[in-house]
């Protein structure tokens, strides 16, 4: 299941290449969620599948199912990764809100995509 | 459960390992004066990459959620544009309404002038055969449980 650990080091031009574009996540009732690849990459599971070579079937279409993350988690992974990649530099901050109704089955989620 | 001992109790910290944050504006784009009386041009589409967009707010029609990243100084022209590129229809075929107050955006003006704020809800909707728009339409997942 493991899939190879990107290359670190990769040229930058290489890399945003491969940034660029959207994918979209679906949940298991079917909602889907169109991100910027970008985004998506907070995941590192996401991004292990997005980068491996050769690839996962699914992700070469450019959509990725979860079968097991309702909708409503899955909304909220996805505001989490821009929440992440706006704050990522560190220079500024603000609260992530996470609902306490929700906050187990979003740390679920959160540790099978490695986020 | 056992396993969530495991589960880290808040969301990781991503500043530490970012090894060279893009600086903001490294081009030296003028700040953009909002007032001016015709928007001279919209900032250009290359937030995808470079730098970070300042905000993002999601789109939602029938069972799908698009989240496009934009300024507050950005027209919902370009919104349209970029929502273009993932669903195939014109901006003349789209309509975007804010969600909260039921109000069409008017493409000409900015996020900004019309309220649309960081991680807000709009409503899209689809000009129909008939050449009218169709009704706002945005699933509700409860709708969709599995009733096993």
């Amino acid at each position: 299941m493991a899939a190879p650990a990107p290359a670190q080091h990769r040229e930058a031009e290489e890399e945003a290449e491969e940034m660029a574009g959207v994918v979209k996540l679906i949940s298991a009732e079917g909602f889907e969620f169109f991100v910027d690849k970008k985004a998506a990459m907070v995941s590192n599971t996401l991004r292990n599948m997005l980068t491996s070579p050769g690839g996962f079937a699914e992700t070469r279409e450019g959509e990725v199912r979860f079968p097991e993350i309702s909708t409503a988690i899955l909304e909220k992974i996805c505001q989490y990764f821009y929440w992440s990649l706006h704050y990522s530099s560190g220079k500024e901050t603000a609260e992530f809100p996470i609902e306490p109704e929700i906050t187990l089955e979003l740390m679920m989620a959160a540790n099978y995509l490695d986020t | 459960p056992s396993n969530l001992s495991t589960v880290r109790p808040s969301p990781p910290r991503f500043g530490s390992t970012d090894p060279a944050p893009p600086p903001r504006l490294a081009c030296g784009l003028p700040p953009v004066a909002v007032a001016s009386p015709a928007s001279p041009d919209p900032p250009p589409q290359r937030s995808a990459l470079g730098r970070v967009a300042s905000m993002y707010i999601r789109v939602k029609r029938h069972k799908s959620t698009y989240f496009i990243q934009c300024d507050p100084t950005e027209t919902i022209l370009n919104i349209k544009q970029k929502l273009e590129s993932i669903i195939d229809h014109p901006p003349n075929n789209q309509r975007l309404i804010l969600l909260a107050t039921n109000n069409v955006l008017n493409d000409s003006k900015t996020l900004a002038d019309q309220k649309v704020e960081n991680d807000t809800i709009v409503a899209l909707t689809l000009r129909k055969d008939n050449n009218e728009f169709e009704e706002v339409s945005i699933a509700n997942p409860d709708d969709f449980m599995s009733s096993s």
